[in-house]
């Protein structure tokens, strides 16, 4: 039982963590981006690179793959979520879904088709408590995941760029009549985002493995857990990647491997039937 | 005629009889090879080893002069790993008028395009092993399945881990898809001779991270031995998440779990001592291993099985051709009359069936690469 929540609860910090990030431009930009796998795809191909490829340490090798990806951010902005803007949604969702086949393709063109690896933070370390083996790297993301909600959720609601993009998400209008400069304060939503899709991207990768196509069944879960939490809403995005993740893994412990993603996504449904908005009801829902 | 002046005749008249050869040779028309193989999305990494395959056998046609004379040109088209994909891309192909063409080896992509190959009626070589497109299901008399089909390997997987493992404690671990679920039913036929029965048999998702639910009931229902059906990146994690939690049994894994490119991203102390299930192993054949040596010094990375027997392909292909023209029904005559033809990846013999190999060799690794521990188990 032990091992299986640990196992559950550590996948669940990664939904959690590529959650946050997806949700984060929902909430304060209103953009759905279905290209935000490829984000993370590109987050642990940059660390593959600089990690594995090059020889950076693993320290270094992150911080540059989040600069690389929030570089990545930027170039969206302007290329791809500024032209959209005043767009009806579904032409956000239409070109990000396209971008995310091109930067599949893209990926595969510069790094080539095969699995590459990047070592975990400690090797693969692990200690045991009460039969529970606990691998260090697992504990990381763990607290890595519980550290980067709570700066995010402190930077949002307590201090002024939080506050400014909080009236960015709620009335973009209003706020560049009070001064606020809007396409600033989403040029920071867009790289912060990218930023959590790098650090996601490179911690799962030790995890799992690095492909052109890995993000994409993280990002479904994401958008699984943003729909389950309450559309926009951070808080709820990141409960709904936990209790993912624990339901996954208990299903596929105790009751069958084989329908785990179907009773966890009925579980889902059911919620959503009780409560239709998502267990975290979100305030500016109403208007993406 | 001074001595100059005659070395002169004989350089013009040697260079006017090389013109008129390389003239004749490049008026001939070429002779164009389909390949519809994925180089983007999840079998892009599976499949690289089998374009290769062709490329280097096309190569070295063309080195020799090309096929009774004429030069071979590729024709190329993406599945994008996916069904709709890879029956588009096969259509696409058609309407460039292949003589052959060297198709997927993935079996759901290949079940798709199950109508388009009847009705195209080319010759269409395939490493897609699932049960379903045996000959005798699909009805196509134009299908060449160039690897050890599903009916044979998971067998031998399992006669493996009884005789020479010597345990009745098998387990299974497989993707839930319909190649997987051909390896499970084949198992399952072992063991049910035998009358015996898998001590526990689990199921993933293809794109599943975390295995330790499945790994956890594995040993719980006591597995000494567990048979692993999976691609590549499914492997890494499963070998990965078991040495992780300390699970004692051994791992018996398909052939994408012991590829060159699967092992390099696993930890050496990780994967050591893992069975692999291949239909040959080039590198290690004193026949084949000029030829292994030769790949790796093209493509830089290690061959593996599944290029040797796209290469057979082609030049079983170029055999054919050679013998019975270019017309597709002649082609396809010819390939269905091949008893035995031993290539560098494997044995064919396609007469009455379509089901080309045969051979299974079990892999074992040690320090990061593969040694063979036993052939045809």
């Amino acid at each position: 039982m032990g091992q299986i929540l640990f196992s559950g609860l550590t996948i669940g910090c990664i939904y959690a963590l590529v959650a946050l990030g997806f949700t984060l431009t929902i909430s304060t930009a209103g953009i759905i981006n279905f290209a935000y796998g490829d984000w993370v795809t590109y987050g642990a191909l940059f660390g593959a690179t600089f990690a594995t490829s090059l020889g950076f340490p693993l320290g270094a090798a992150l911080v540059l793959s989040v600069l690389a990806s929030a570089g990545i951010g930027f170039v969206f902005q302007w290329t791809v979520f500024r032209p959209l803007e005043g767009r009806h949604y579904l032409s956000v969702i239409a070109a990000t879904v396209g971008l995310s086949i091109a930067m599949q393709s893209a990926a595969t063109i510069i790094w080539g088709p095969y699995p590459r690896a990047i070592a975990p933070f400690f090797g693969y370390r692990s200690f045991t408590i009460g039969g529970v083996v606990i691998l260090l790297h697992s504990l990381l993301v763990i607290v890595l995941t519980i550290v980067l909600i709570t700066v995010a959720h402190i930077l949002l609601r307590r201090t002024p760029t939080g506050v400014r993009l909080q009236a960015t998400a709620q009335d973009p209008e209003t706020a560049r009549l009070m001064g606020i400069r809007v396409w600033k304060m989403r040029t920071v939503v867009y790289c912060t985002s990218a930023g959590l899709a790098g650090i996601a991207g490179f911690l799962v990768a030790p995890l799992s493995i690095v492909t052109p196509t890995m993000g994409f069944s993280l990002m479904l879960k994401a958008f699984a857990a943003t729909i389950l939490g309450g559309w926009g809403n951070l808080s709820g995005a990141v409960f709904g990647g936990l209790f993912l993740g624990v339901a996954e893994s208990l299903v596929a412990g105790y009751v069958s491997t084989a329908y785990k993603d179907a009773i966890s996504f009925g579980i889902i449904i059911v919620v959503l039937i009780v409560a239709p908005q998502g267990l975290f009801r979100e305030r500016i829902s109403q208007k993406i | 005629m001074t001595y100059r002046k005659s070395i002169t005749v004989i350089v013009l008249a040697l260079a006017i009889s090389l013109a008129a050869v390389a003239g004749a040779s490049a008026a001939k028309p070429q002779i164009t090879l389909g390949v519809v193989l994925a180089t983007s999305g999840p079998f892009a990494g599976g499949e690289a080893p089998l374009l290769n395959g062709t490329k280097m056998a096309v190569a070295d046609l063309n080195a020799k002069g090309g096929i009774a004379g004429r030069h071979v040109k590729i024709v190329f088209e993406d599945t994008g790993s996916s069904q709709t994909g890879a029956v588009n891309a096969y259509n696409l192909i058609l309407s460039k008028k292949p003589v052959a063409v060297m198709d997927t080896t993935v079996s759901s992509l290949v079940l798709a395009q199950v109508p388009v190959i009847a009705s195209g009626g080319v010759p269409t070589f395939s490493g897609a092993a699932a049960v379903l497109l045996r000959r005798d299901k699909t009805g196509l008399n134009n299908l060449y399945r160039i690897r050890t089909p599903d009916s044979i390997v998971p067998r031998a997987a399992t006669r493996f881990a009884l005789n020479t493992l010597k345990t009745t404690k098998i387990g299974v671990l497989y993707e839930n898809n319909v190649t997987g679920e051909g390896w499970h039913q084949a198992i399952d036929s072992v063991l049910d001779a035998r009358h015996l029965k898998a001590v526990d048999e689990e199921t993933y998702a293809g794109t599943d991270v975390d295995y330790t639910p499945q790994l956890l009931r594995l040993k719980n229902a006591g597995a000494k031995a567990v048979i692993v059906f999976g691609d590549p990146a499914n492997h890494v994690i499963i070998e990965r998440q078991r040495k992780q939690l300390g699970l004692q049994f051994d791992l018996i894994v398909s052939n994408a779990g012991v590829l060159a490119t699967t092992l390099s991203a696993i930890p050496s102390d990780v994967s050591e001592g893992v069975y692999g299930t291949v239909d040959s192993a080039p590198f290690a054949q004193p026949a084949t291993k000029a030829w292994a040596a030769r790949y790796k010094k093209i493509f830089g990375i290690d061959s593996d099985f599944s290029a040797a027997e796209y290469y057979d392909g082609v030049m079983m292909l170029a055999k054919a051709i050679t013998r019975r023209g270019t017309a597709a029904a002649a082609v396809v005559k010819q390939l269905n009359s091949i008893r035995i033809y031993r290539g560098i990846g494997n044995i064919y013999a396609f007469a009455g069936k379509g089901d080309g190999g045969s051979g299974v060799v079990i892999l074992k690794v040690h320090n990061g690469s593969v040694q063979v521990f036993k052939a045809n188990p």
